[in-house]
């Protein structure tokens, strides 16, 4: 039985990649009130159902580890739960799990991709010492080293899995790996969550 | 998805206008699918997605069994551009297969701005634009919504229209397509030969047009015998029993109105006579207010959505509107739903009503007195005097708010110089009256904007006849507006481009001759009229130039009363001597009481309907 807090892993693929985290807080305001989810409102003049997603997924990504916390009013069994939001989510979510949370999200380090293309590329371009490219941050585009920030890398076929920075600090958008291999188009999956050693999950 | 569509998508702008995979859309096994519709909104997706009437077709279409609607909407030009590079022919939401390929694709016609892209949407689709250039292994390209009751400048470019509501028409439409199919009788000319006998049914290469020297209309001759000399348009005549759309697809994206719209009524009561929504709707049919509830706890419990504005075209003419709003109210209020009622007018404006919605809690108010001086208002029958909108504003500014919004046109009929006037002292009045209320927030200017359109004239209302003003005339007035006003500065002005009036006026009244200009248009590039970006007054002057069209002809000409009309082949309900008369009242600025205070005869009645306010109904 779940009450108050509430931890919900669910994915975000195909067409949802186009979606933006902020159309995603949205939906996911119709979608509890769809599921009826006894989820708690802020206090004050305009209340509203209080969410925390945990680290925004950019446009052109798919994941199968977004985590999205909130508090239940009263409790609810996480069968119940999983079987209502499933219910009422677009096609494209789907729930993976629902728990009760013991981490905080300011323990994530890190995230694990998954980066398909059509074609087979080369990753020795990762091997260099320092990648310097232009990158956005909150004071504008300036030259960054993104080296520091991709903590591994295996590939397999034509899939690079890379574990880059996600840190409220230090975040690396994996679209900025593949421009840097020439791979644009290729597919992008969270695959996992991580925690500082870069291997543990986060849960 | 594959790998072309999602590169394209990371260069577009809003790339949830293309995605589909909604909460809510509705996918069926195309092999199991007999007629395939393409619901096409001649529009961004955003602007599509809020339009109440396609969320009822679509849901209406798709209750068919074996009839599988799917959306489509205008691709913006960067989405366009990528297309037409890729070759990527114009695709439906649900499916992604190209419209082309399907057996009706239908455009709602909203707005006169939005026939350009029509056209463009066509031709993005591989669809030949010109009617009698499709074949049998062309879809059967239909139209509907407001402006097919005048659809004679786009009558080129469809094969039929459907004229007035068109929930059960469509589906009648469809069952006749399979059952010519699965017969084998089938042929496009015989399939538009028999649903030109369904009532409401309009097929423009049925009717022959002649004209006089003159170059107005001689006559409209059907050429079988079998047909309507006028196609009367279809209602439905019970609200509380016709089809409600228990569910709706959810866009991921923010819409216009990206809110339940709960439609309270058809139709109304008032007779504005410019006004053309207010005449092709009637007569007036409303829902219950049991039924409304229980509607709108359906929608909110499958939607989601946490506001839900009352929809209909005066919102306090409905008559059970006390009861409505305690009903929902009992709910809404728990559930943290907010309410809201657009369309107030002025004279219904009253503290408790203003208490319970909750649009007021949030920024200002909006009213509509359009005109400027009573003898005007009293012209175009608007029925609402000085003293109701200072009583109105009185009630918004004693409860706190500090902006008031007014709508007002330009260039009415019988317009003067101090009808103009009469508008910057109306927004004055509003000014002073914040002033005279003793507990108004010290240190709190007020803030009144005028907003002021351009007088269209349309077909079906009293105004038909009437030419537009001139460019040089109504860009005078506004200039004569702004020197009203002027070191005001609590008075904001705002003003429509006169250049995109007449334009809408041309077509608002036009003929079949226009297809030639927009054709033209097309050719030049012309798109998105309804958008500032993409409106050029000048490309559509050498369109119509090239085109042999004097735009005056049709914008700015007096048409004379005994004229035959290019919409005189289609039958509203209200009949031609009603807007005689009130043409002749509005000249002698007498109004017509509305129809719940006395009946005058506008013929709408012989529709039937239930829950209607028309005598012997």
């Amino acid at each position: 039985m779940l009450s108050g807090s509430v931890r919900v892993r669910f994915t975000k693929v195909g067409s949802l990649q186009f979606i933006s985290h902020l159309d995603l807080n949205r939906t996911m305001k119709n979608v509890m009130i769809r599921a009826g989810i006894p989820i708690k409102y802020s206090e004050g003049f305009n209340p509203h159902p209080k969410m925390v997603f945990a680290l925004p997924l950019s446009v052109g990504a798919e994941s199968v580890c977004e985590l999205l916390d909130f508090k239940l009013d009263r409790p609810m069994s996480e069968a119940e739960l999983t079987e209502r939001l499933n219910g009422a989510f677009p096609p494209e979510m789907r729930v993976q799990e629902a728990y009760t949370p013991t981490a905080k999200f300011t323990e994530i380090r890190y995230a694990e991709y998954r980066l398909e293309n059509e074609e087979d590329f080369d990753v020795t371009p990762l091997e260099a010492d320092a990648i310097v490219l232009m990158k956005r941050t909150k004071s504008g585009e300036k030259e960054t080293d993104i080296k520091p920030m991709i903590h591994s890398y295996r590939k397999e076929g034509k899939t690079l899995t890379c574990v880059l920075s996600a840190s409220p600090s230090e975040y690396l958008n994996p679209e900025y790996v593949a421009k840097y291999l020439g791979i644009p188009d290729c597919t992008i999956l969270r695959t996992r969550v991580l925690l500082s050693d870069g291997e543990t999950a986060f849960r | 998805m594959d790998t072309k569509m999602r590169s394209i998508l990371k260069q577009v702008l809003k790339p949830g206008r293309y995605t589909g995979g909604e909460y809510g859309q509705i996918i069926k096994d195309k092999n199991e699918i007999k007629c395939r519709f393409a619901f096409c909104f001649p529009d961004t997706y955003e602007i599509g997605m809020s339009n109440l009437g396609v969320r009822l077709l679509y849901g209406v279409l798709n209750r068919e069994e074996d009839v599988w609607c799917e959306r489509v909407y205008a691709p913006w030009d960067d989405m366009e551009e990528k297309m037409r590079e890729h070759h990527i022919p114009l695709f439906a939401h649900e499916s992604r297969d190209p419209i082309k390929d399907f057996d009706i694709v239908g455009f709602t016609l909203q707005y006169e701005l939005s026939y350009s892209n029509v056209l463009n949407m066509l031709d993005l689709g591989g669809i030949p634009l010109l009617s009698r250039d499709r074949d049998d292994s062309h879809p059967i390209v239909v139209g509907g919504g407001p402006c097919a009751y005048n659809a004679e400048p786009v009558a080129d470019f469809f094969d039929v229209f459907s004229i007035g509501e068109g929930e059960e028409a469509l589906p009648e439409m469809a069952r006749l397509y399979i059952r010519m199919k699965e017969d084998g009788s089938y042929t496009r000319q015989g399939f538009l030969h028999e649903l030109a006998k369904i009532p409401g049914f309009y097929v423009p290469a049925f009717y022959e047009v002649t004209y006089k020297e003159d170059g107005t209309i001689e006559a409209y001759t059907p050429k079988y015998d079998d047909i309507p000399a006028k196609v009367t348009k279809r209602i439905i005549k019970d609200m509380d029993k016709s089809y409600f759309p228990d569910k709706l697809v959810m866009p991921y994206i923010e819409t216009v109105h990206d809110r339940i719209m709960l439609e309270v009524y058809r139709g109304c009561i008032r007779g504005c006579r410019f006004c053309q929504a207010g005449i092709i709707f009637r007569p007036v049919r409303e829902k219950t207010p049991d039924v409304l509830n229980e509607q709108a706890k359906c929608l909110y419990e499958n939607t989601g959505y946490d506001e839900i504005s009352l929809s209909s075209l005066s919102i306090s003419d409905y008559s059970e509107l006390t009861k409505l709003t305690d009903t929902l109210l009992e709910w809404t209020n728990d559930s943290k739903i907010s309410l809201s009622l657009p369309s107030l007018r002025i004279d219904s404006f009253t503290k408790e009503l203003m208490e319970k919605i909750s649009t007021v809690r949030t920024g200002g108010l909006t009213f509509a007195p359009e005109a400027g001086t009573q003898r005007l208002r009293d012209a175009i029958n608007k029925n609402v005097c000085e003293e109701d909108l200072m009583r109105a504003c009185r009630t918004a500014f004693e409860a706190g708010k500090t902006s008031v919004k007014l709508y007002f046109m330009n260039g009415l009929p019988t317009e003067t110089l101090e009808d103009i006037e009469g508008i910057a002292d109306l927004a004055e009045k509003v000014n002073e009256e914040y002033y005279k209320n003793p507990n108004r927030m010290k240190g709190r200017a007020p803030t009144v904007t005028i907003s002021v359109a351009c007088f269209v004239p349309k077909p079906f209302t009293s105004f038909q006849w009437n030419g537009q003003d001139s460019l040089e005339s109504l860009m005078a007035k506004q200039e004569h507006l702004l020197a009203c006003i002027k070191g005001k500065k609590h008075i904001r002005y705002n003003w429509h481009e006169a250049k995109v009036s007449r334009i809408e006026a041309v077509f608002a009244r036009g003929d079949r001759r226009l297809g030639r200009a927009l054709l033209e248009a097309h050719k030049l590039g012309q798109k998105f009229d309804g958008w500032d970006e993409h409106f050029s007054y000048e490309t559509w002057l050498s369109a119509f130039e090239r085109a042999g069209i004097d735009p005056a002809f049709y914008a700015n000409r007096d048409f004379g009363l005994d004229e035959v009309l290019p919409w005189d082949v289609i039958d509203c309900g209200v009949t031609k001597d009603f807007f005689l008369r009130e043409r002749k009242k509005a000249y002698e600025s007498k109004t017509t009481p509305s129809c719940r205070e006395h009946c005058s005869g506008c013929g709408a009645n012989k529709l039937g309907g239930e829950r209607s306010c028309c005598p012997g109904l």
